[in-house]
């Protein structure tokens, strides 16, 4: 897993990439110097938690994936079955090119098996 | 009209007159103008990468900030700064848009770029005004009374009469002193998503939503595939399903509280993950979606039932909110001490 995220990173736009279980805890991830592993696996588990939180209310079972747009970057996260890919990048992304990347390297993370944290 | 922006504008102005309220003329027109505006800001970059001077750079980061693209201007700005590093209008420029960035934003990093820049300035002439005095103005809006004190009395000591400068200072001498670091002011910010409220005006009315706006809600909500709406704007919430505002309570209250909470969490991510402030979050499942529209101090939530006309509905709901927050005042005493 540890080197589809670091091929997924070394993409041009791409600031870092880790795989998370659906509660938020991180089970790998490759981030650039400046990004904490541990902060920004507490900020992912805050933003996953925030968002089930509003598709319980919204009577959702689980989301297949969310966008966050910044103003220097994207926050992209698809859904991996029992885990989700979280994918860093700057606002110079390729969006097109980028999302294609983003879903063949969650197509071969889904393919080692069931994720466990 | 592809391509022909005045013509454009135009026809835009002239149907705006006969349909004055019309979302999508008034946008178009706005679109126009940005168009018209782009072609201006390419030829002034062409003009300062061959010849590039501090007073092109000047223009050409004046220009931007003008035209709202502050992330652009807060990369001329660096490149200002690199290749003029020992002239202090560059550190002052850099400081003014990293300034703009996080009173726009609220990320603590950009507040304190423009805190260093400042102080740059000052090394660079300690004998100068005007970095003396942004840094009072800085200070005192992210709370850091004595320091904005300290850089007040400095610029006074450079010009006694400066009339916004002594005004400042009358301010600062009523308030009580911080006991934060400046980091720690910076980071309860951008955690808090604004700065502190010291000033308030107990005489004023409380904020509410004008009825155009409550409105828009309401249109919003009334679109095929909508199936709810919320609307925070300073700390007022509402929220409209099927064409109506619906009572604040029970489900409905819970909903509201979870798009601000979710807004906040959103925002702090964006921040702490070195890509800014929050514009927009998509959240899709099967049969159904989440938009949500971040500007200043108002979020829009818009639910789907998953529609096709999802881009349509996100156009509607960028349109309603660049409309909404142009037309909603800031309640007094926030923002500013």
């Amino acid at each position: 897993m540890k080197e589809i995220l670091a091929e997924l990173r070394e993409r041009p736009g791409i600031l870092g990439c880790m795989v998370t279980t659906t509660d938020g805890m991180v089970v790998a991830s490759c981030l650039e110097k400046s990004l904490d592993d541990d902060v920004a696996a507490a900020l992912v588990s805050s933003l996953l938690g925030g968002t089930s939180r509003l598709l319980e209310e919204c009577g959702a079972p689980h989301m297949e994936s969310l966008t966050l747009r910044a103003s220097r970057g994207k926050i992209l996260v698809t859904h991996l079955g029992n885990a989700y890919l979280v994918v860093v990048t700057d606002r110079h992304l390729d969006l097109v090119q980028g999302q294609l990347d983003i879903k063949s390297a969650a197509q071969q993370i889904k393919r080692l098996g069931r994720i466990h944290a | 009209m592809l391509g022909r922006s005045q013509d454009a504008m135009e026809v835009a102005r002239e149907a705006l007159v006969r349909f004055p309220h019309c979302l999508e003329l008034s946008d178009m027109l706005r679109s126009a103008w940005r168009r018209e505006r782009r072609l201006g800001m390419d030829a002034e970059v062409r003009r300062v990468l061959s010849d590039p001077t501090i007073e092109g750079f000047e223009d050409l980061i004046e220009k931007l900030l003008a035209n709202g693209e502050l992330q652009e201007a807060g990369e001329w700005a660096d490149r200002m700064v690199s290749e003029f590093p020992r002239d202090r209008r560059a550190a002052l420029t850099r400081g003014r848009v990293y300034e703009e960035l996080f009173r726009k934003d609220h990320v603590a990093w950009e507040g304190s770029t423009a805190i260093a820049c400042f102080r740059r300035a000052i090394e660079m002439a300690p004998g100068a005004f005007e970095p003396h005095l942004l840094l009072a103005r800085f200070f005192a809006y992210i709370g850091a009374v004595s320091k904005a004190l300290h850089h007040a009395f400095k610029a006074l000591d450079v010009d006694a009469e400066h009339e916004e400068a002594g005004l400042l200072m009358s301010r600062l001498s009523q308030l009580p002193l911080e006991e934060e670091t400046e980091e720690e002011l910076l980071r309860g910010i951008e955690e808090n998503d604004g700065p502190p409220t010291l000033m308030h005006d107990t005489q004023a009315e409380p904020p509410r939503l004008s009825a155009d706006t409550e409105r828009g809600v309401e249109q919003l909500s009334s679109l095929a595939g909508v199936r709810r709406v919320v609307l925070s704007h300073h700390g007022i919430e509402i929220l409209a399903s099927e064409g109506l505002v619906v009572e604040m309570e029970g489900e409905n209250r819970s909903f509201a509280d979870l798009t601000v909470g979710f807004r906040r969490v959103a925002a702090l991510s964006g921040k702490r993950m070195g890509i800014g402030g929050l514009q927009e979050v998509e959240v899709a499942w099967k049969g159904g979606s989440i938009l949500v529209f971040a500007a200043a101090a108002t979020v829009l939530l818009i639910e789907t039932d998953g529609s096709p006309r999802f881009q349509k509905i996100a156009d509607e709901g960028r349109i309603f909110l660049a409309t909404c927050t142009q037309a909603e005042t800031v309640p007094v005493g926030e923002g500013t001490r």
